[in-house]
């Protein structure tokens, strides 16, 4: 019986130097597409997008170099939230990143949440240091307890890093400077007009707010511009009440910065090509929507003598 | 408290614990009390009724056993309390679905008819229970085997914590036969018991709540998805009931031989049967034995000519899905399988050239899952109108190109990091099949038994790797439970 009893003890030893491996080593591993090390590795971002899967599939990293001066690069992790965004800030300047313009992904429904992770890549990607201080806002403000421990430091992203090596050379060919070269076709209003839409939240949350003031903290005190930007859904969701009603609390935070907003840029929002669903927008949308956010951006560096 | 909790690892590790410093003359009392406290815990309510079972069934063997005892007819008590129970089940899970169905028929005669009496508890359990009643009546009745005089004992068995959620359906015979001899220490009890817990474990955290994420989403919106999507969807369904049910039959099994109880296997490799018929040997086989020994053989089984064996083996089957939930894809999943049974020849013929043998029981290893896939399309749809969308797509609209595979890999919010979870639990469903062949066809079959260690020891340590590192803990419960 001792053998049986030493197969699992070896099976539970080899687990932990996997943890340890994964949770204090694994965000140093190398990666050039996407994600904090490769963000870090630029050493200078002229323009850096962080954001949500809004900013992944709606930021053209292609159109960006072409119509902006500088390194661009996209920082996006699903469900980003401010509280995260705010920790992503800090390591890039923690890790002596220069960072000239900030476009932070205006995201209504992820303001609306609680503390929480939606995307396990972020966990991978902090350091240990950033990594302790979400998973202390999700237990301040979210009463995260014992599993939400298990699901961040034991059970997040093993088979990714069992499978780092494949799994490099796939995100290679799928990202470029953290944006998405991914040729994704548009759907079709059938589908869209009949897709239903998130149900409503209570109001922007608190913790994001004061994470979205802390934002604006730094970047003056770092010298950074920052543009608050939000990504134009399809029009059955941009125009439902609730919708409506939280933008324009989340625009109030914001108030006093610049802010672009889709309703400020000429892009079609009920073009059914242009949306893979209510949020995310197609090939053909992001280089679109892209185009004209950098216009706007221009237009209103050009009205602020920039 | 289910087995994939923290307060299920605690109560285990009391009940142990008291187990073996007990003296073993008490030990019985102490996994009647356990399973008593086991199932109250689930829910104090359900196990009222549980123990008004034991109580009425315990009698009622006691009387059966009286009765023939005096030279008199037991029948009518027998049939009696087959009925009660049976009612008993047919309340608690089927009263809305034949309220719905009465519904429907009055509706065609544009009679209203509200449709659900009203919302019964959820009788974790009594799917199981019941059969283990119905089973020792009977066999009390056929006079193979005397009624239980104890009923601590007669509870433990009906109750068993390890099995009491989803089985096996252990027989009354071996089960009471067991329990009331001294349950002592055996340790090769224990090294089974260590590798089946490992291995029951690694099949439901690391396989089936994994693939679990994947069928669930692709179910929830089949209208929006491609073919290669909805074939994904299934093959993945077919593993995750596999790993679920034969995950926690594993550790049922494991944590009854750590007690000292012996349990048969429930599964035995069923996606490498190489017919229908092989596959129904291999699957549940707990109620497959029950179905045959209650249902099949007393209704004439095959003696009586072949029509009689097919109308048999139909309602065998219709049953047997009448018995997984109230719902009409469920009778439909039974009747398919009874009707692949019936038309099903058992194939003898082997592959005469050693050369192609494999590539010949590949095939049909290959045919028969096919076949059971989808049948499991049925079970898992929840409706006609679903599973039919899901056939059709498959038939009609799967395509290999890269838009198609990206779509069906990295079906949430089409991040790639998916593709790393759904590549893992491939990886994992292959390990475990090309194990189980090995052991059924393969060098595992033939080896000797330090070879056989040896594997099992590697196993075990890679199952513990496994739970921790590729384990979801997610809160879906058992599969089966919710039969």
């Amino acid at each position: 019986m001792k053998k049986y009893v030493k197969a699992a003890a070896v099976g539970f030893f080899i687990a932990l130097c996997f943890l340890g491996v994964k949770n204090f080593i694994a965000y140093k591993f190398p990666n050039s597409s996407s994600g904090m090390q490769a963000a870090i590795h630029q050493g200078r971002i002229d323009h850096l997008f962080i954001g949500s899967s809004l900013f992944r599939q709606g930021i053209d990293i292609y159109t960006a170099e072409e119509m902006l001066e500088g390194n661009s690069f996209v920082l996006s992790y699903n469900g980003n939230q401010p509280v995260q965004m705010l920790e992503e800030l800090k390591m890039l300047l923690r890790n002596d990143v220069e960072i000239g313009s900030l476009y932070m992904d205006l995201y209504v429904y992820s303001s609306a949440l609680r503390p929480a992770i939606s995307d396990t890549r972020l966990i991978w990607d902090l350091d240990f240091q950033g990594k302790c201080r979400v998973y202390q806002d999700m237990v301040t403000y979210s009463e995260a307890g014992f599993s939400e421990f298990v699901d961040f430091f034991i059970a997040s992203n093993n088979q990714y890093m069992i499978m780092y090596p494949i799994f490099q050379a796939v995100m290679e060919k799928e990202f470029y400077k953290g944006g998405n070269i991914r040729e994704t076709s548009g759907s079709t209003k059938e589908i869209l007009d009949n897709l239903s839409t998130p149900g409503e939240r209570e109001g922007i949350d608190k913790t994001q707010k004061a994470s979205l003031l802390e934002i604006i903290d730094i970047c003056k005190e770092e010298d950074i511009q920052v543009y608050f930007v939000e990504v134009p859904k399809y029009y059955t969701l941009a125009q439902a009440d609730y919708y409506v009603r939280l933008r324009s609390e989340l625009e109030a935070v914001v108030a006093e910065e610049r802010i672009i907003k889709a309703s400020d840029i000429s892009f079609d929002n009920k073009n059914p090509a242009y949306y893979q669903d209510l949020f995310h927008l197609s090939g053909e949308g992001r280089r679109t929507y892209t185009k004209l956010l950098l216009e706007a951006v221009s237009e209103a560096k050009e009205e602020n003598g920039e | 408290m289910t087995f994939d909790t923290i307060s299920f690892c605690i109560f285990m590790a009391v009940m142990l614990l008291v187990f073996y410093l007990m003296p073993v003359k008490y030990r019985k009392y102490l996994l009647f009390l356990g399973s008593m406290v086991f199932y109250i815990s689930l829910d104090w309510k359900v196990f009222c009724l549980a123990a008004v079972t034991v109580l009425f069934t315990f009698s009622a063997g006691r009387q059966i056993e009286r009765q023939k005892e005096q030279g008199k007819s037991a029948k009518g008590l027998l049939v009696g309390a087959v009925v009660i129970l049976l009612l008993a089940l047919a309340l608690s899970k089927y009263l809305n679905f034949f309220s719905e169905l009465i519904g429907m028929v009055l509706k065609l005669f544009h009679v209203e008819h509200s449709g659900r009496v009203f919302e019964l508890l959820a009788m974790i359990g009594i799917s199981y229970y019941s059969l283990k009643a119905i089973s020792y009546l009977v066999e009390v009745y056929r006079g193979k085997m005397k009624a239980e005089k104890s009923l601590v004992s007669y509870g433990t068995y009906l109750l068993f914590f390890p099995q009491i959620i989803a089985g096996p359906i252990d027989t009354p015979g071996s089960f009471l036969g067991q329990i009331n001899q001294p349950l002592i220490y055996r340790e090769d009890n224990i090294k089974k018991a260590i590798v089946l817990i490992a291995s029951g474990y690694m099949k439901k955290l690391a396989i089936s709540n994994v693939m679990a994420g994947y069928v669930d989403t692709i179910y929830a919106s089949t209208e929006s998805q491609n073919g290669l999507s909805c074939l994904v969807g299934a093959l993945f369904y077919s593993m995750q009931i596999y790993c679920d049910f034969s995950g926690y039959s594993d550790i049922s099994i494991g944590i009854s031989a750590l007690f000292g109880i012996k349990v048969e296997r429930n599964f035995n490799c069923p996606y490498l049967a190489v017919s229908i018929k092989d596959f129904w040997r291999r699957w549940h086989i707990s109620l497959s034995s029950w179905l045959r020994d209650y249902i099949y053989i007393p209704c004439g089984g095959n003696k009586k000519g072949r029509l009689v064996k097919i109308r048999n083996t139909i309602i065998t089957f219709m049953i047997s899905g009448l018995w997984h939930g109230a719902a009409f894809t469920y009778i439909f999943w039974g009747l398919y399988h009874g009707i692949l049974n019936c038309f099903c020849k058992k194939i003898t013929t082997e592959a005469k050239l050693s050369g192609i043998r494999h590539l010949y029981r590949f095939g049909k290893i290959l045919a028969t899952f096919l076949f059971v896939t989808v049948g499991w399309i049925f079970f898992r749809a929840g409706s006609f109108e679903k599973a039919f969308q899901v056939l059709e797509k498959i038939c009609t609209q799967t395509s290999f190109s890269m838009d198609s595979i990206l779509q069906t890999v990295l079906v949430f919010t089409g991040d790639i990091m998916s593709l790393a979870y759904f590549v893992s639990s491939v990886v994992l469903c292959l390990l475990l099949l090309i194990r189980e062949y090995r052991y059924t066809y393969g060098r595992l079959s033939k080896a000797s038994m330090e070879s056989k260690e040896r594997e099992a020891l590697g196993w075990t340590a890679f199952c513990v790797f496994a739970i921790i590192c590729l384990g979801n803990f997610g809160t879906q419960g058992f599969i089966y439970a919710n039969f």
